[in-house]
């Protein structure tokens, strides 16, 4: 046997993707945002201790009049900057918790649909379809409305009203996965059903199963933010949402009180956005040479 | 007729299997009344063009005729006294890999891409015998060793894109072989292999075959892996056994007019300074389609012996020698 042939050089695939994933500009971009608002975030509220919903001045201080309140106050005298950085958080939190809810059922739905076909397939898909022809957004209104409009029912309404695209993503990965030769042969070594959808094909349909998780973070944050806007957000908890929705009748006198976090939740979208773009490059192999 | 003596030895007993499948034209029967024996030890060579069968023959003894479309509608596959079609799915989980295991034609793409190679080889062993991991994984680098896989260690750790064809199908068999199943089923198992690889293939089940005493059913439309491996031979063609023959039968006095069309199908390398360069022979026509198959023998609208009787009813099984069965009307005399 010829022993130099079969050495050939070693290369870890998830090195791989993150080279590649560095290589596009605008990835790097987006990934430098996105750990910029984490980072904010985490440490912002524990360096800047000032409770956002305290009166910190007087109502409309423009930024940079008062030192005290640096990025100026809203119509009730509340310290924008305090708020930017506790909304952070509330914002960041919803959208995570949103895209996990959101991918566990369409990956669930979209498991047993694709592996199993036939009956389970029709019924699943039909469910999937009811969901998707209601409008996403006034569902998740509906269903805080209904609730206690906390964090967490948020996130679950956001969750409920959104995971269908992830399913039928999920269906037709497993729809094409399941016929390849290595699930067959699997299957004629003994493995049950359920290790043949979570062992055997799930972590070959992950690739575009990372893109569209990451770019329904981006989705979760504009809905929490569109929620907030409309008033059916947590009150007791502050977010950029709720600030811009707070603030929306003063927009003509105090524009900083919606700019900044308007601003905010359009770095905070875009930076996933491109990051869910360089992950689909850098996963695809098709688009790899571009 | 199976004298009784025989039949006890029988390993596996296919009997009168009919496999439905339900196509947009209707109805097409692609097994039809398939039946044959395998021995303990005995390699049995499925051969046929496309379509013929062979594939669905091995996934019925599998369990894993593709349901619906397919439907197993009537037959017996006896296993060990146990009639596999009417296990249960667990029973039947336990049978696959532990007693009858299975090799594919595509070694690039029977491999799951994203699992280490060590761990697809230990994938059977610790869901058919208790062992632990690391014993586990010790026998995978036993096994890779034994199918002649160079540095076994270093392998087991590695993804089947590092490997090289050959390597991925001996990746296979090593799997398929794990918990030492008394069958192995091999649907081409060479096909996709450089003829050198293939060798090397065909040598190290044999070799195998002789160490464990285990069964090999070998499907391929490769006369000259027959020739190599296989001791008795069916002959399939639209999803019907036309003829079952130990090697030397077939390839020397085949009985079937397909079977010998087949025969002359194959290309003869050594020729010398003296022979001519003949043209290849062909079988004219094409494989009917088997949702309009009419009454008479399936072969005979191709068939250049055919009698007035083949379009008509179909020709039933004839002992024509020891060991020797054509269904063809044209040995209804002997």
């Amino acid at each position: 046997m010829n022993k130099q042939a079969e050495v050939i050089k070693a290369d870890n695939p998830a090195r791989e993707v993150w080279r590649l994933f560095l290589r596009n500009w605008s990835a790097r971009l987006g990934l430098f945002i996105m750990v910029l608002i984490i980072l904010v975030s985490i440490f912002g509220p524990g360096i800047y201790a000032v409770d956002p919903f305290s009166i910190r001045g007087a109502p409309f201080t423009p930024p940079g009049v008062d030192s005290n309140v640096p990025w100026g106050t809203d119509h009730v005298g509340r310290d924008i900057l305090a708020g930017m950085l506790g909304g952070g958080r509330a914002t960041l939190a919803v959208g995570l918790s949103a895209a996990v809810m959101t991918i566990t059922i369409g990956l669930v739905v979209g498991a047993f649909s694709g592996y199993y076909g036939g009956l389970v397939d029709e019924i699943l898909m039909r469910i999937t379809e009811f969901f998707q022809v209601l409008p996403s957004l006034i569902l998740a209104m509906v269903l805080v409305a209904l609730f206690t409009p906390s964090l967490e029912m948020i996130a679950i309404a956001i969750g409920i009203a959104a995971w269908q695209s992830t399913a039928r993503l999920t269906r037709g990965e497993f729809l094409r996965l399941r016929e390849l030769e290595y699930v067959k042969a699997s299957r004629t070594i003994g493995a049950s059903d359920s290790r043949l959808m979570w062992v055997i094909i799930l972590p070959n349909a992950l690739p575009p199963l990372i893109i569209s998780a990451t770019l329904i973070i981006g989705v979760a944050i504009l809905f929490e933010a569109g929620l907030s806007f409309l008033g059916l957000g947590d009150p007791n908890v502050m977010s950029w949402g709720l600030m811009i929705g707070s603030s929306k009748e003063y927009i003509f006198d105090s524009w900083w009180a919606t700019a900044f976090p308007g601003t905010a939740i359009f770095l905070a979208v875009l930076s996933v956005s491109l990051i869910g773009d360089g992950l689909n490059d850098a996963l695809n192999p098709k688009l790899r040479n571009r | 007729m199976i004298d009784s003596r025989q039949h006890e030895s029988t390993l596996l007993e296919v009997n009168n299997l009919n496999v439905d499948f339900n196509t947009r034209e209707g109805i097409a029967r692609v097994l039809n009344g398939v039946s044959f024996s395998l021995q303990p030890g005995e390699v049995l060579g499925i051969v046929g063009e496309s379509g013929c069968g062979k594939s669905m023959t091995a996934l019925s003894i599998m369990g894993l005729v593709p349901n619906p479309p397919g439907k197993v509608v009537g037959g017996k596959i006896i296993y060990d006294g146990e009639n596999l079609l009417e296990c249960t799915p667990e029973r039947m989980r336990k049978i696959r890999g532990n007693h009858i295991s299975m090799i594919f034609q595509e070694p690039m793409t029977a491999l799951n891409p994203v699992i280490r190679i060590g761990d697809q080889i230990t994938e059977s062993l610790l869901l058919h015998q208790k062992l632990s991991h690391d014993d586990a994984i010790d026998k995978a680098t036993e096994l890779l060793r034994e199918v002649h896989v160079p540095l076994p260690e270093k392998r087991i750790h590695e993804f089947p894109h590092q490997l090289s064809g050959g390597m991925r199908q001996r990746v296979m068999i090593a799997i398929a072989l794990a918990c030492e199943p008394s069958i192995l089923i091999a649907d081409e198992p060479t096909t996709a292999l450089d003829v050198t690889v293939q060798a090397q293939v065909f040598d190290l089940l044999l070799e195998l075959r002789q160490e464990r005493k285990m069964a090999i059913i070998l499907i391929t439309h490769d006369m000259g892996a027959i020739a190599e491996m296989a001791g008795r031979v069916l002959v399939m063609y639209a999803g019907r056994v036309i003829e079952t023959a130990t090697v030397d039968d077939i390839l020397q006095k085949p009985e079937h007019p397909y079977t010998q069309g087949l025969i002359s199908c194959v290309p003869i390398l050594h020729m010398g300074s003296d022979t001519e360069r003949k043209s290849l022979n062909e079988i004219p026509g094409i494989v009917p389609s088997l949702t309009s198959l009419g009454h008479g023998c399936a072969f005979e609208p191709r068939c250049q012996s055919r009698l007035p009787r083949c379009a008509i009813d179909m020709p039933i099984t004839f002992d024509t020698d020891t060991d020797h069965k054509t269904a063809c009307w044209l040995f209804e005399q002997r």
